[in-house]
């Protein structure tokens, strides 16, 4: 690629800051694969959007409210798709590096 | 071509009724022919054949009991199938991914829900695009699901499976879900008739998540009286998805009509050009010819160049992508990677390391750096500007024509491999479907024939939003005097 528009080092900032672990000889296979992409999408520039207000959705609803009453939760039972769990709490190892 | 008969619901209660079979004989034949299509087709993450049986039975039961034939506008002991995105309570959802492999569903998806209510024949678990990122089930990882219609074709995707197992006679319709055309396409490529109503009409609740402001799910069926019955019975609003429309019961299929109507169509120039397949093209043509025939005026219309849509979409849906994947960390539920970690952060990135394919990552990496400060506003904000340009085109169009129609898809079915080395070929083969889908229009694909290949091309028709009956009822036109 001639001006690639993101280089390996921010490609694996990303991958760090969504939680993704990406071996380094790989990091260059997705690089190439985020400017094809980021390139692709460069058609935008060629309209004006200057005084146009973005739309994060499509039927305009809004302020949907829900009654205010307790309803019971999933059955604890039901979470059996983790390792570790006990007394209703999801074991996991220590959040802080030392 | 197929391996079993292509069936209506309402051909299936005759067969019932004529052949003096049960519910649970009729589902031990369709398990017997989805057998024999899974192994050919690959359509199935998970099969549920005992569920299907179980729930037939329970119908053998209530047709006892009511001394009758069961209703034709019920879906009760029709043999049916579920995309994989579906979460259906103690049974695998995957979505196509290894992250879940193991998976179990706690809850029913709304959907599942209304349909195991009105006791649906489920057998199994569709194949699909993994997280539904693709047009071809290529990114599935559990193997790509083939079209019935041609060797070493693929069958669409991401509801690859879903249309597949009815093309193959194995269902007489399944559930998929689309965010720009995983529902349209797939049914296109197999000779389906495909419906997608319009964003908010059928609830996202318990549906793996893709793009949260595009994702709809829809039917792919034989008839456009099946597409109309289903969603009568899995819309509706959900105090569970606030997305929904709240709006009273939808009855499509009671007030679905032949009549024609004083209507002007819309044909898009830009759906026509050369990035169209002639063939495909020229048949979408002679079908706007025949309407024309029938009485309804045609209008050539000019709409914002797809490519625009292609970009919005592929900014907009992998935003939204890196944001709803973010949820699986492989601790609460999903793949748990064996290389041993001191801290729960490193866990959690060589648990998604290992678990998502490269689509998931591709596309969360991506979506992640558009949303990214910094570039935020230049990818976005700019994307969801342009959105707003795509939804105000559409709008100015529907004051010129009352529906719109044109190819559903620039090719017909590729061959397997497809996908190879193409970061954006679910984006690029979904060019004509996208547009409609970032301005959540309820849209249909409807079977016109087959081209030189005998491979099928699929004529959609849109319209504005919440204009369901009326892109039925175009579609009715043609099943009932066109085809």
């Amino acid at each position: 690629m001639d001006s690639a528009i993101i280089e390996d080092n921010t490609t694996a900032k990303v991958a760090d800051l969504i939680k993704i672990n990406i071996p380094k000889d790989k990091l260059k296979s997705y690089s190439d694969q985020l400017n094809t992409v980021l390139e692709s999408v460069s058609v935008l520039n060629e309209l004006d959007t200057e005084n146009v207000l973005p739309s994060s959705q499509t039927h305009g609803l809004k302020n949907v409210w829900q009654e205010d009453t307790a309803t019971p939760g999933l059955d604890m039972s039901k979470y059996k798709n983790t390792r570790n769990f006990k007394n209703g709490y999801f074991v996991v190892k220590k959040v802080f590096k030392k | 071509m197929a391996n079993g008969d292509i069936n209506t619901i309402a051909s299936i209660r005759d067969k019932v009724k004529s052949a003096k079979i049960s519910y649970s004989e009729l589902a031990t034949e369709y398990i017997e022919l989805a057998k024999k299509a899974d192994t050919k087709l690959n359509l199935f993450v998970n099969s549920t054949y005992d569920e299907a049986l179980t729930a037939a039975k329970r119908v053998d039961v209530l047709v006892e009991k009511s001394e009758n034939s069961l209703e034709n506008s019920s879906i009760q002991g029709i043999p049916t199938a579920l995309k994989d995105n579906f979460n259906w309570t103690d049974t695998k959802t995957t979505a196509s991914s290894k992250i879940l492999d193991d998976y179990i569903s706690p809850y029913n998806a709304t959907v599942t829900e209304r349909m195991l209510q009105d006791s649906a024949v489920i057998l199994g678990k569709t194949n699909m695009d993994a997280f539904a990122h693709g047009s071809s089930t290529e990114t599935s990882d559990y193997g790509v699901t083939y079209n019935p219609y041609g060797e070493n074709r693929v069958s669409g995707g991401s509801s690859g499976g879903s249309a597949a197992i009815v093309a193959a006679g194995a269902a007489v319709y399944a559930i998929g879900s689309e965010t720009a055309g995983s529902v349209r396409g797939p049914a296109s490529w197999c000779g389906l008739y495909g419906f997608a109503p319009t964003y908010g009409r059928i609830s996202r609740y318990g549906v793996v998540a893709m793009g949260s402001s595009l994702d709809r799910p829809g039917v792919l069926a034989n008839s456009v009286m099946d597409c109309a019955l289903v969603t009568d019975v899995i819309a509706g609003q959900d105090a569970n998805d606030a997305t929904t429309i709240p709006e009273v019961k939808t009855k499509y299929a009671s007030n679905l009509n032949s009549e024609i109507k004083k209507q002007t169509l819309g044909i898009p120039k830009q759906f026509l050009d050369e990035r169209i397949d002639s063939e495909v093209s020229s048949r979408i043509l002679e079908v706007v010819k025949s309407y024309e025939k029938l009485g309804y005026k045609i209008k050539e219309i000019d709409l914002l160049d797809p490519k625009f849509s292609i970009a919005v979409y592929t900014i907009i849906c992998r935003s939204e992508v890196s944001s709803n994947l973010a949820r699986i960390d492989g601790i609460r539920y999903g793949h748990f990677a064996e290389e041993a970690s001191e801290n729960i952060l490193d866990q959690i990135a060589l648990n998604r390391g290992e678990g998502f394919g490269n689509e998931a990552k591709q596309r969360s990496m991506t979506g992640a750096y558009a949303l990214s400060a910094g570039y935020y506003d230049a990818y976005y904000k700019r994307a969801q500007r342009v959105r707003t340009l795509i939804i105000e085109d559409f709008k100015r169009a529907f004051t010129e024509v009352d529906l719109i129609v044109g190819p559903t898809m620039p090719t017909v079915a590729p061959k397997v491999g497809v996908t190879k080395n193409n970061p954006l070929f679910g984006e690029l083969a979904d060019v004509l479907t996208e547009p409609s889908a970032l301005a959540g229009l309820p849209c249909i694909t409807v079977p016109v024939g087959v081209n030189s290949e005998e491979m099928p091309i699929g004529f959609q028709i849109f319209g504005p939003q919440f204009a369901e009956q009326e892109v039925l009822d175009l579609a009715y036109v043609y099943e009932q005097k066109l085809k």
